[in-house]
């Protein structure tokens, strides 16, 4: 069983590469074996006297905790492993950063309370010890303990899956979501849509609420949210409109949106 | 310059006024625009927190209630001019009569007696007068007696002597000034002021020979009204203003109703608010619901010393709900959405014939029917809204500050904007000399729409105004400059070294051309670029550590080359550039690089889209380090940085005796104290060459260990399975020892590709590795096999002989050979001991294990003898699992007993021809030979 004591937060050492190779592995083959898991990842090397395993039983653990998978067995190097992802066909990025966001247990949505505590205050960049020390007075401050290590597995996992840019210690933590992750995320909302146009505000009210803060207190749309709608744009992946007759719109700095339209992937 | 107008001075102030109170019913109901954002901060009824609601939904809180509720506080929080009395004025008129009594208290009305006049007045004669019987006179007596008391006891410092300013308020003078007052406060006028008339106060000063002892008579005025303002209020309340409030809420009740107090802004009361609000805050002594305008800031200072409660949390605790309209910037939610709405109502309050503003171009050019304002122009000027040197966006600002300061000017808007000391004009974003005229400069500056490239500007705007447009940027109705991004910072304006920089900047940008400060264009590019990491690095940027090839040209700048004839030296093919190649999408992010390295700021402040910019950066990374990967790959025929090292990792692991076929491993091939030819699968004998270049290789081993943990590994111990995944296919599919053998290594070494952190270059690991390969090509895989199966049959045959083995009896003839060894006088050397010792040790068991192990190893080789290919690693793969075979002691003990033998031989035939005669026919050497065969019978079948 996973250790759901532990919080998602205090898994310091992951990165984000390694649990989604892991994820990937277990959705590929269902039903798994622990052992199975030790040879498809890690790296034939008897001589490290039983620790071989140990970053791959803390990705485990973070999956587990995160419900993207489940265990079939009570001890951990005699069970299978299953996949439960809560989204179809949503890319890992997405699908975990969804997981994180509705998790039952508030003290687990930290990895994802951040960025919306931050984005509600309109913030688009701020050092990594800035952000702890707006965490402790924030209204999740009690939720546990903040320290520098959880705010930067944040900072790097939160990169990772691109909701920031943060390029190491020494800068600050951009609250600007990378365009291929937001495209991504307009993309799996509109999927099955019958129109090539979409209304934009309900597809953002869609990933605020599944994926990633994308508003301000004030309702407005985060300017980190507004820049890299506008960057997509302008690399010919959406295309921006506003309708006279439209229900509601939002304001991207000077401009009034209602609509648009997916254009073109973008290539990672 | 000429401003057509489609309205009157008269009309815009009546319509735009300060207080939502100066104007009519009408009027007010016609320009109010909802208030769509209301933050909820918490209200207690509903139990909801932190949202947004809207001003009905607020009107719904307020009233609706049990009729018996005990009162019921809502607090209004917001900036100065951020709508407060607007929503207060509006609750009045909308809300429902049947349920609530509505009593709005004015900003204005500061004083208790307003207060009491105004409850008087609502109340509709339901309150008893205080004082209802007294005359008016008399009361005046009383106010001046109480007015006195308080000078001698409170105010006597401040009027010195005493005696003097009693006489002058016991006057009769001051009497009559005190009459008329009460009574016209009494008949509802809500602003009529106590000594008003500045000239009476000066004459009455005088008379009572006053005016010599004051340096400022309207300071003095000012405190004199104070005294007697508390006097006043001390009068009327002297019953008491809870008995009064009592009494409204009582007689309401009756009629099913509940009194609403709207108090439009708290922080301008005085002594009453304390009275007032203690009353509020005793929550069982009433039934009122409050309405209660708080500015920002208010309650943390001034309200918590106005009420009993201990502290802000005790007021916050008494209240049922706390709505608040600005945000902590001082700007009002929703506004920004609802302004273009906001400026049409009240541009249609404004005009008294709209067919004027209905003609064109005044119409269709102006944001149909915004004229004079466009939406661009109105939304660029909102946010532009300062005061006291900080962003503030109220509704009063807006329209004082904007709407009537652009109607109520002799001059067009655009103008007005820029002298305005509310409005912090946005920068220019295009270059001045572009635009000599400062009209249009400034005409563009707030109704040009920016586009990414271009500033336009519909020309009929102009063209009302009698702005000249230049002909040479007019085209179809609209004219158009370049933009330019970087330009307008103030640090630059101030700054003409950057300025030149950057006009020579623009001037590359717009021309092509010499452009001599290409190294600050090229440090901003490479800041923004090397976020991403060294471009030149081919190492996995996930990697947990290890080492990395990178391609090291130069110095530890990154190689940029700059386009258009700008004076760069372009790519070649082995000296690779990162391109800029200067196309209209890259102007803007450009410039804002130039600024970036200029004026050292950060990201965010030099770039107007960062998300834009580290996309821009990030697809010249991607170019650039595919172009690194690229030479890389050219040069090894095809082979990719991950091909290149994992071979090398799995050539490595062959030769140290640990070969891998899909799941590396990462443990050090340093063999340590064990000799090179006890782990090589390669025999010195049958693959000289590809033993003694391995050897070579070999002794590089922990190089290209670390960089390929730097390439493969995440952690120690999770590998990249996506990059494992892809190098293994990839790796498969070319024949990449093929190629590797093929490198021309002179060509290789002109190129800059070195290892990092080491330093090394490259081609000292690539010469020893197109050794090997080339080795292990000239190596006949098939010819190789059948020697080894030979081999491997004779051990076997070898093996089948040992089966009748006896041990003792081999024992007894080893001690015998060792004896003669010491008659012939041959010298024992100490290692014949331990192989003699593994001989005598050896079990017949031992043996058999062995021959059967022989066997298995060739039935395998035999049964796949028609798919054996020239595959190396397959070969490589039998050679290791030979290795244990090899390796087995019982070879050696039996390589040394033939190494005795030949020693012996060799030194008896020395000694016994040394006595003459034939050696072969003396009884000695025919001892000896006998004893050699002995043994040999025992261990082998020759």
């Amino acid at each position: 069983m996973a250790s759901s004591n532990r919080l998602l937060i205090s898994h310091i050492t992951l990165r984000g590469r390694e649990l989604k190779q892991l994820y990937e592995q277990i959705a590929a083959c269902p039903g798994i074996s622990f052992a199975d898991l030790v040879v498809a990842l890690t790296p034939e090397q008897p001589e490290t006297f039983g620790l071989a395993d140990t970053t791959l039983r803390e990705a485990l653990n973070f999956l587990l905790i995160a419900s993207m998978v489940k265990q079939e067995g009570a001890e951990r190097r005699r069970a299978s492993f299953y996949p439960t992802p809560q989204l179809v066909d949503a890319p890992f990025a997405l699908l975990l950063l969804h997981h994180i966001q509705t998790h039952p247990d508030r003290r687990q949505q930290a990895l994802a309370l951040i960025q919306r505590l931050l984005a509600a205050e309109d913030i688009l960049a701020l050092a990594p010890a800035q952000v702890r020390e707006r965490m402790e007075r924030s209204p999740i401050g009690s939720l546990f303990a903040w320290t520098g290590e959880k705010v930067r597995f944040w900072g790097s996992l939160a990169h990772y899956l691109g909701v920031v840019r943060w390029f190491g210690n020494n800068t600050d933590i951009l609250l600007v979501p990378q365009p291929y992750l937001l495209f991504q995320a307009l993309e799996w909302i509109v999927r099955g849509n019958e129109t090539d146009e979409h209304h934009l505000r309900r597809v953002l009210d869609d990933i605020d609420c599944r994926f990633f803060a994308c508003y301000t207190t004030q309702k407005r749309v985060h300017q980190g949210v507004v820049q890299s709608l506008l960057a997509l744009e302008r690399m010919g992946s959406v295309h921006l409109s506003h309708r006279a007759d439209a229900a509601s719109s939002l304001l991207l700095n000077e401009r009034r949106i209602s609509h648009f339209r997916l254009c073109r992937r973008i290539m990672i | 310059m000429k401003y057509p107008r489609t309205w009157n001075n008269e009309r815009v102030l009546q319509v735009l006024t300060t207080e939502s109170r100066q104007k009519e019913r009408d009027l007010f109901m016609r320009t109010h625009r909802p208030f769509m954002q209301i933050r909820v901060d918490f209200c207690k009824e509903k139990g909801i927190q932190n949202t947004f609601i809207d001003e009905d939904q607020l009107r719904e809180l307020v009233q609706n209630s049990s009729l018996n509720a005990h009162n019921r506080l809502f607090f209004v929080v917001g900036e100065a001019g951020s709508g407060k009395s607007e929503l207060c004025q509006w609750l009045e008129y909308t809300v429902d009569e049947r349920r609530v009594l509505p009593f709005h208290i004015p900003r204005s009305m500061t004083t208790a007696t307003g207060v009491a006049a105004l409850l008087r007045q609502q109340s509709k004669g339901f309150i008893p007068k205080t004082l209802s019987k007294t005359p008016i006179t008399v009361q005046v007596r009383h106010i001046i007696s109480s007015a006195i008391i308080i000078l001698y006891e409170d105010r006597s410092s401040v009027f010195p002597p005493e005696e003097h300013w009693v006489r002058l308020i016991e006057s009769h003078e001051m009497h009559q000034m005190i009459e008329v007052y009460l009574q016209n406060i009494l008949d509802g006028a809500k602003t009529f002021e106590l000594l008003a008339d500045e000239d009476e106060i000066r004459r009455i000063l005088n008379k009572y020979n006053l005016c010599s002892l004051i340096e400022d008579i309207s300071r003095k005025k000012g405190l004199l009204r104070e005294i007697l303002e508390q006097a006043i209020e001390q009068t009327f309340w002297l019953g008491d203003i809870r008995l009064v409030l009592d009494d409204i809420s009582r007689h309401l009740i009756l009629q099913n109703r509940r009194p609403l107090l709207l108090i439009e802004d708290i922080t301008g009361f005085q002594t009453l608010s304390g009275k007032l609000l203690d009353y509020l805050f005793d929550l069982s002594t009433g039934h009122f619901d409050a309405v209660i305008g708080v500015t920002s800031g208010f309650e943390s200072t001034r309200l918590i010393d106005s009420v009993s409660a201990s502290d802000l949390t005790g007021v916050h605790h008494r209240l049922k709900g706390r709505f608040v309209l600005t945000d902590d910037h001082g700007c009002s939610y929703g506004l920004e959405d609802g302004l273009i709405e906001l400026t049409r109502a009240y541009l249609d309050a404004v005009r008294a014939d709209y067919s004027q503003a209905v003609q064109e171009p005044l119409f269709s050019a102006f944001s149909q029917g915004l004229y004079p304002f466009t939406e661009t122009a109105l939304r660029r000027v909102f946010s532009s809204l300062y005061e006291d040197g900080i962003p503030r966006r109220t509704p009063r600002l807006f329209l004082e500050h904007v709407l009537a300061a652009a109607l109520l000017a002799e001059t067009p808007p655009y103008l007005t904007f820029d002298r305005s000391r509310y409005i912090k004009a946005p920068p220019l974003l295009f270059r001045t000399d572009d635009v000599p005229d400062p009209h249009l400069q400034s005409l563009l500056r707030w109704y040009g729409e920016i586009d990414d490239d271009f500033i336009t500007l519909d020309a009929r705007i102009a063209d009302v105004w009698g702005v000249h447009l230049p002909e040479h940027a007019y085209r179809e109705g609209v004219y158009r400059i370049p933009r330019a991004y970087a330009g307008p910072a103030p640090d630059i304006a101030s700054n003409s070294a950057w300025q030149q920089e950057l006009s020579e900047l623009q001037s590359w940008l717009n021309k092509g051309g010499m452009y001599p400060s290409r190294e600050v264009l090229k440090r901003g590019i490479e800041r923004v670029v090397r976020l991403f990491g060294d471009p030149r690095s081919l190492g996995n940027p996930d990697a947990a550590g290890g080492a990395s090839i990178v391609y090291a040209r130069g110095d530890e700048r990154l190689p940029i080359s700059l386009g258009r004839n700008s004076g760069d030296q372009p790519s070649t093919s082995t000296y690779i550039k990162l391109k800029i190649a200067c196309s209209p999408d890259e102007r803007g992010i450009l410039e804002e690089l130039a600024y970036l390295a200029l004026s050292g700021k950060d990201l965010l402040q030099a770039c107007r889209n960062v998300a834009l910019t580290l996309e821009w950066a990030q697809q010249r990374w991607r170019e650039y380090h595919l172009e690194v990967r690229d030479l890389f790959a050219r040069h090894l025929h095809g082979i990719t940085v991950e091909q290149f090292i994992w071979t090398s990792w799995r050539l490595i692991c062959g030769l140290c005796g640990m070969p891998w076929d899909r799941r590396p491993h990462l443990k050090s091939c340093d063999v340590g104290n064990i000799p090179y030819d006890r782990v090589t699968p390669w025999s010195p004998e049958r693959h000289g060459a590809c033993y003694a270049a391995g050897k070579e290789f070999l002794r590089y081993s922990d190089v290209v260990r670390q960089l390929f943990i730097g390439t493969f590994a995440l952690h120690a111990s999770v590998l990249d399975v996506e990059a494992c995944t892809a190098a293994q296919q990839s790796a498969a599919s070319l024949d990449v020892i093929d190629r590797l053998a093929r490198v021309s290594i002179n060509a290789w070494r002109k190129l800059p590709f070195r290892i990092r952190p080491t330093g090394q270059n490259l081609s000292d690991l690539l010469i020893p590795l197109q050794r090997y390969a080339h080795a292990l090509k000239q190596l006949n895989v098939q010819v190789a096999y059948t020697a080894d199966l030979l081999d491997l049959r004779q051990k076997e045959r070898h093996l089948a002989a040992q089966e009748p083995f006896d041990h003792s009896l081999l024992q007894r003839h080893l001690a015998t050979l060792r004896q003669q060894c010491g008659e012939i006088g041959l010298t024992w050397r100490q290692q014949w001991d331990e192989a003699l010792d593994t001989l005598r040790s050896v079990t017949g068991e031992q043996l058999i294990n062995l021959r059967r192990e022989i066997q298995r190893l060739c039935a395998s080789v035999e049964a796949r003898s028609k798919e054996i290919t020239d595959d190396i690693w397959q070969y490589q793969q039998f050679r290791c699992h030979l290795r244990p075979i090899i390796d087995h002691p019982y070879w050696l003990a039996v390589a040394t007993v033939q190494t005795i033998q030949s020693d012996l031989l060799s030194a008896a035939y020395t000694r016994y021809r040394r006595r003459g005669g034939s050696i072969t026919n003396t009884r000695q050497y025919r001892q000896l030979k006998e004893t050699i065969r002995n043994v040999w019978s025992e261990i082998t079948d020759d």
